[in-house]
Order: structure tokens, then C-alpha cells, then sequence
């Protein structure tokens, strides 16, 4: 016989056709123990059994699209790989913060995007056209470890105060990461443009090593460490 | 996203808050080193110490240090939480008045105008 436990869910709405102000809606789901359900699993399962006019974004359910990051009782990160029995019994799912909410727990993701463009996130290479491909040493392919995992759920840049306060200046974790991630590339020639770039006071200077991104990436990635990287290679520029 | 002005300021500001932090700390070490050495110390001790001019002219770049890195971490305490222009602008005209006041004031201790 299954074991059957309550969960109890705290979850933020928004509808702007219909919804003056933001609310928090209780639901309470029953699910068996044994079955390792997910956050996402939950949360469909609300939508289908409860409340159908719940939304949320979710695509490939298994930590590798980033679509369905949202702040799971105070924390950013991925519903679907994170399993219920690591939560506690009442669960306060909100939209990611510091953006603009579409509806519930969709969130308007543009500025985010439009942070990641501006560090040109693509191979400037201005060599002639190798006949087969440009050739990395196995050490130079390891530099690039720790940045290309990086799925842009947006947990990070949304954890962090910084860009709460500096949306359209400050790049964000996500994107000073893979700017990071084309300064190391040695494929790529454009390393001393890519940093004069980020010399403003806002666009990497604006961290402050307080490192939520690092605590919340569900990739386990840490852009803290690429921020200050991006750092040290300005002290080098002569 | 047309406000990103590029410029190198924050490069140069990275740079002078950490050169003017290693700056203040070795200052104050030294004069902790002088405040143990010295037992006996009084104020006429002190009084030589700061009537050397080495030693004044050290004493004003650590004030200026500590006015150059407190300026830095101002303006951007103000960048992140002022969003009004009228309020902040108010404030960096108050915080640079202040900086101005303890710079003169502290030109003013060192060399003791009469």
C-alpha cells in the first residue's frame, strides 16, 4: 500500500487581465513517498488536478532546457531537479525575482537575454578561415569547463542584488560568465576588445563577490570565480 | 540599454579602492607597530612623530585614501538604492561637500594651521 503524505503549497499569482495585485494561493496536494515525485512533477499535477489556470514554463524536465527556474521557498532553482523529499511540508514557490512577471510563475525574460547579447557570446576569430577547424590544445579545451555547462536558467542573475538594483547595466553572473568563457577561448582573438567592453563602473564592476549566484546555480557553476577572472585579465591589459 | 556608457571609470576605481586598501592597511600597521614599540608613549612623543614631514606627508595620502575609497563606495551605495535623480544627485552634493570639509580639515590637523 502506498505511503500517502500531504504537501502544502504556497504559490504566487499574477494574472494582469484579471488581478489587481499579486496573492499568494494555498494548495494541497496528497502524494505517495515512494514515487521521488519533483518539484516539477508537483506542480503539474496541481495544474491538472486543482487548478488549471496555474502557469509556469517547463520543457525538457530534466536540468537541461532551464526553463522552469523559479524560487522554491527563498532559493532559486530548477523545479524539476529538485526532488520534494528535500523540501520541507509547505512550499512557497514564487516567480524568479527581480524581473517582470508575465503571469504566476512566468517572468519576462528580456533584459536578461539582452544582458547576454551584449558580451557577444560567439567566436570572434579574425584569421583566415582554417580548411578543416581551429585546433585547441587539451589544455586550452579545459579552460573552457566550468562555463559552457551553463544552461541560462537565470537563477543566478535573478539571485543576485546587483542586478535587482542595475538591470539594464550590470551584465549579470550568467553573462559575465560566458563573457569569461570567450576571454579564456583561445579560438578567439577579440579578448582585449571583449574586456575594454566591461570597463564601465556598472557591467562587472557592480559585483560584489557576495556569490548567491554560486549558491543557487543548479549547474553547480561558478561565476564568481569567472568574474573575478575577467577582473585579472583587465590588470594585465597594458 | 542605450544608458551603458562605455568608459573605463569602474576599471579605475576597482584599481584605486584596492591600491588605497592596501595603502590604509600598512599605514595602520605602522603606526600600531609605533603605538607597541614605544611603552612610554605620550603626547610629545606623538607630536614629534607627526611634526616629521615624512611622516605628515604619509598621514595625507592615507587620509586621501581613505576619502578616495570612501567617495568610490558611496557613489555606488547611491547607484544601487537612489533611484531618484533629484535625491541622489542632492546626496553626492552633500557627500562630496563632506569629503571636501574632512579633506581641508584634515590639511588643517596635519600641518596645524595658525
Amino acid at each position: 500500500m502506498a505511503k500517502v503524505n500531504k504537501l502544502e503549497f504556497s504559490i504566487y499569482r499574477y494574472n494582469p487581465d484579471d488581478d489587481k495585485s499579486v496573492y499568494m494561493q494555498d494548495y494541497t496536494l496528497e502524494f505517495d513517498i515512494e514515487q521521488n515525485l519533483m518539484l516539477l512533477g508537483a506542480l503539474e499535477r496541481i495544474k491538472d488536478e486543482l487548478d488549471p489556470t496555474l502557469s509556469f514554463r517547463r520543457s525538457c524536465r530534466e536540468g537541461v532546457c532551464g526553463s522552469d527556474a523559479m524560487n522554491i521557498n527563498g532559493k532559486n532553482g530548477l523545479a524539476c531537479i529538485t526532488p520534494i523529499s528535500s523540501l520541507p511540508r509547505k512550499i512557497a514557490i514564487r516567480p524568479l525575482p527581480g524581473l517582470p512577471v508575465v503571469r504566476d510563475l512566468v517572468v519576462d525574460l528580456e533584459i536578461f537575454y539582452k544582458q547576454y547579447a551584449r558580451v557577444k557570446p560567439y567566436l570572434i576569430n579574425r584569421q583566415p578561415t582554417p580548411k578543416k577547424e581551429r585546433l585547441q590544445s587539451p589544455e586550452d579545451r579545459k579552460k573552457l569547463n566550468g562555463h559552457y555547462e551553463c544552461i541560462l536558467c537565470g537563477a543566478c542573475t535573478t539571485a543576485c542584488p546587483s542586478f535587482w538594483w542595475n538591470p539594464d547595466k550590470f551584465v549579470g553572473p550568467a553573462g559575465l560568465l560566458q563573457a569569461n568563457r570567450f576571454i579564456v577561448d583561445s579560438r578567439d582573438d577579440a579578448e582585449l576588445e571583449r574586456l575594454q567592453d566591461l570597463q564601465d563602473p556598472f557591467s562587472v564592476f557592480r559585483c560584489r563577490t557576495i556569490m548567491n549566484c554560486v549558491e543557487v546555480c543548479p549547474k553547480k557553476l561558478n561565476p564568481t570565480k569567472a568574474i573575478n577572472n575577467i577582473k585579472k585579465e583587465m590588470l594585465k591589459i597594458k | 540599454m542605450g544608458s551603458i556608457v562605455k568608459s573605463n571609470r569602474g576599471y579605475i576605481e576597482f584599481v584605486i579602492q584596492r591600491l588605497s586598501a592596501i595603502y590604509m592597511a600598512l599605514y595602520v600597521l605602522a603606526i600600531l607597530t609605533v603605538i607597541f614599540i614605544n611603552k612610554d608613549l605620550d603626547f610629545e612623543i606623538i607630536q614629534d612623530l607627526f611634526s616629521l614631514m615624512p611622516v605628515r606627508i604619509l598621514t595625507f595620502f592615507f587620509i586621501v585614501s581613505i576619502l578616495s575609497h570612501g567617495w568610490i563606495g558611496m557613489w555606488i551605495i547611491a547607484t544601487d538604492y537612489i533611484n531618484n535623480a533629484f535625491l541622489r544627485n542632492l546626496y553626492f552634493v552633500l557627500v562630496m561637500g563632506m569629503i571636501l570639509f574632512y579633506l581641508v580639515w584634515s590639511i588643517e590637523v596635519i600641518w596645524g594651521f595658525e
